[in-house]
């Protein structure tokens, strides 16, 4: 009712303002007077009225208190994108201006809200990398990652591409269509060889952790999208009456949940009418079996992983084989080297000093008599039997002949004189307080025996007479004199006795126990001992050199 | 073969009136002296029949109500009955059956409810007059004596709800 009136009201004064301007105009000062009067009736017509509502047509004050009024509600009316539309030039324009006038200001406003925003994208996008570059050290430095090279060369595709599909395996176990409301089982579908628990139970048990989540962190304003526990990831699709969810082992693919949305959309839009009535009769959401049965998707590769022990068994055998043959090569390498240096002792005028494996190779350092083979001569026909390289460094001695040089008795007279000479410096020393030769002292006795059996031989020969060995014994300066005498008895003794049972004529020896006699600075160890003094002398024919002999 | 469809109910009460034990009697005939006390909500699953149907009762045997819990309104939804359990020897229980009630029929004005008077094998201790029964009868309620322990009524009562929830659907296309 008030449109209209406005309208009245606002139409008269328009007349009017249409006629002032003709009172100014130059046409109209013909009648003047007409005029006046005329403005005298209105005046009197309407009074002051008139001019109130003229003023305030003017300033348009009452119009924009209208549409103060009006605007809110027109705004609420109109529908959310017309607004938009028509208002989107306008505040774009708006924002351009106040940021030409006043940039600061901008700015400023903008200044907490940037900072957050920029540090969260660079700390998303450090953790990313970093999550990258451990995925990718992971990948490029494990066993599998040689034999996913191969196979990606094998397969023609980019590495990376490769790996992107090796890492995604995973594999959707259970699909539950659940109604929202209820939490009852729309419908499921299991994948084959999947021991799944009564789906109804799970969907009623997921809705009431769903729920409960949502209540308790949330204020029932979220929903719970992810449950994970092991390697099995429960994925719910909330849409306004069912809940997809998707029990997927291992890691799902992005085609997995592009896939699932799909499906909660395609079964609200298929199944509207049901959904939104469902009183608990679920045989008509049999029929989208096969869509849920399409969210199955798999990828095999976590069924390879059970070969995996092959590889490294293999692998084991492989490095022990390997093992084995380098213990049987160097085995053999140490034969080899034996055999050289068993060769080189028995070559003839050398004596090896020292020998030094290297590598293949033998060093041996010897000296070598003139007449031998040379060190080449050797060095190239052992090397030919063996295998294994030889280096001889040999310094040529005259040793081999220096032994014959020894001046042999010419005659049976100066072969004596040697063996009496040897006889009767031979020494046996004994340990303190004992009577019996030590281990080192008894090694002197076959050289020993030898000389006097050449001796008897020379007397059998009867070319000498009265042979005589005296064994006389001594003993240190500790103790009392008789017994010192005893001792030095009883060592003499001792060694007669070995001598007889070396089978030298027992007639031939005499013993005698001397006792301490020795001067004081001669050393302990020297008085405990048994010397031999030889008796003999050369029949008739010789006697001239007896003298020289005793 | 009978048409299967299935349906939420929802086992609501004070604290150790014996919800859980109802629902270990009626689903696996079990009963137990042992109090555990429920928390959050256990489901169960029984198979029963009503009007040539097979009806897949979902049991949602939620935790008591105390000062300190109240009945969660997302545990209750679409619920299609309720049974509201009460401990006859304990009078208090009947003072929080009355918000319970109000509670029950704020979120769900039109389903069934079916008020079981549990632990009736302790009649030396019973406290309930017939005053008390007549008052949550007067609410809307059916009320039944039940006892987990010997399990007196006990499939009486879940199917009377069942019975209630046929009746309440009438006229829709199911029960």
């Amino acid at each position: 009712m008030q449109k209209p009136e406005g309208k009245a009201e606002g139409q008269q004064p328009l007349d009017d303002t249409l006629e002032k301007p003709e009172t100014h105009a130059p046409h109209s000062k013909v009648d003047d007077g007409v005029e006046n009067d005329y403005l005298k009736l209105r005046r009197l017509l309407l009074g002051d009225d008139y001019s109130e509502a003229l003023h305030r047509y003017i300033s348009k004050e009452e119009d924009v208190d209208r549409i103060v009024e009006a605007l809110p509600r027109a705004l609420k009316k109109s529908s959310l994108h017309d607004l938009g539309e028509s208002l989107a030039p306008v505040v774009d324009q708006a924002i351009g201006k106040s940021i030409d006038q006043n940039p600061s200001r901008i700015t400023n406003i903008l200044f907490p809200i940037m900072g957050p925003a920029i540090r969260k994208a660079v700390a998303s996008a450090l953790a990313e990398m970093v999550q990258s570059l451990n995925t990718l050290l992971e990948q490029s430095l494990s066993l599998g990652s040689l034999k996913w090279r191969i196979q990606a060369w094998r397969a023609g595709m980019p590495y990376a591409k490769y790996i992107l599909l090796q890492t995604m395996a995973f594999r959707v176990e259970q699909v539950l269509l659940v109604h929202k409301e209820t939490g009852l089982l729309l419908n499921s579908v299991t994948a084959p060889e999947v021991e799944a628990q009564d789906p109804e139970l799970v969907s009623s048990m997921l809705t009431a952790i769903s729920d409960f989540v949502s209540d308790s962190f949330s204020g029932g304003r979220e929903t719970l999208e992810r449950i994970r526990f092991g390697d099995l990831e429960l994925y719910l699709n909330v849409g306004p009456h069912a809940i997809l969810a998707i029990a997927v082992r291992g890691s799902a693919s992005d085609e997995l949940f592009l896939h699932a949305h799909t499906t909660i959309e395609i079964i609200h839009a298929d199944f509207a009418q049901q959904l939104k009535c469902f009183d608990g009769d679920r045989t008509i959401f049999e029929k989208s079996s096969p869509i849920l049965s399409e969210c199955l998707l798999s990828q095999k590769v976590s069924h390879k992983s059970k070969r995996k022990p092959w590889l490294a068994v293999s692998l084991i055998i492989g490095f022990m084989a390997y093992l084995i043959g380098q213990s049987i090569t160097s085995w053999q390498l140490d034969q080899q080297f034996k055999q050289l240096e068993t060769s080189m002792a028995s070559e003839t005028g050398y004596v090896v000093i020292s020998t030094r494996r290297e590598g293949k190779r033998l060093y041996v350092k010897a000296l070598r008599s003139p007449e031998s083979r040379s060190e080449d001569d050797i060095e190239s026909s052992l090397a030919n039997k063996t295998g294994v390289g030889i280096m001889i460094d040999a310094n040529v001695v005259h040793f081999g002949a220096l032994p014959k040089p020894v001046v042999k008795p010419q005659t049976n007279y100066e072969l004596f004189q040697t063996l009496v000479y040897s006889l009767q410096n031979t020494t046996f020393y004994f340990e303190a307080g004992k009577v019996q030769l030590s281990e080192i002292e008894l090694m002197k006795i076959p050289s020993l025996i030898k000389n006097i059996t050449e001796i008897e031989r020379l007397v059998n020969e009867n070319q000498f007479e009265n042979f005589q060995i005296i064994l006389m014994g001594f003993a240190d300066s500790s103790g009392s004199s008789s017994i010192n005498k005893k001792v030095s008895q009883l060592r003499a003794n001792e060694v007669k006795s070995i001598l007889t049972a070396n089978k030298i004529n027992a007639d031939i020896i005499v013993t005698w126990g001397a006792g301490n006699i020795d001067r004081d600075d001669v050393s302990e160890d020297l008085q405990r001992r048994v010397t031999l003094q030889v008796l003999a002398k050369p029949k008739k024919q010789n006697a001239s050199q007896q003298g020289e002999l005793l | 073969m009978t048409k299967v469809i299935a349906k939420k109910i929802c086992m609501v009460g004070p604290f150790a009136v014996g919800k859980t034990s109802l629902v270990r009697r009626f689903v696996e005939s079990i009963f137990s002296d042992n109090y555990m006390t429920t928390i959050g909500v256990k489901i169960s699953k029984k198979i029963v029949e009503a009007n040539d149907y097979q009806v897949n009762l979902m049991i949602w045997d939620i935790e008591g109500v105390d000062v300190f819990t109240s009945l969660k309104p997302s545990n209750l939804r679409g619920a299609a009955g309720v049974l509201l359990v009460l401990d006859g020897t304990r009078p208090k229980s009947i003072d929080v059956a009355d918000d319970i009630y109000k509670t029950l029929r704020e979120y769900l004005p039109d389903v069934p409810v079916v008020c079981l008077l549990n632990k009736s094998d302790l009649d030396i201790d019973w406290k309930l007059e017939s005053t008390d029964i007549q008052k949550l009868e007067a609410s809307g309620m059916t009320t039944i004596k039940t006892s987990a322990k010997t399990g007196e009524n006990v499939e009486q009562a879940f199917q009377i709800l069942v019975d209630e929830m046929a009746q309440n659907s009438e006229g829709s296309v199911l029960l």
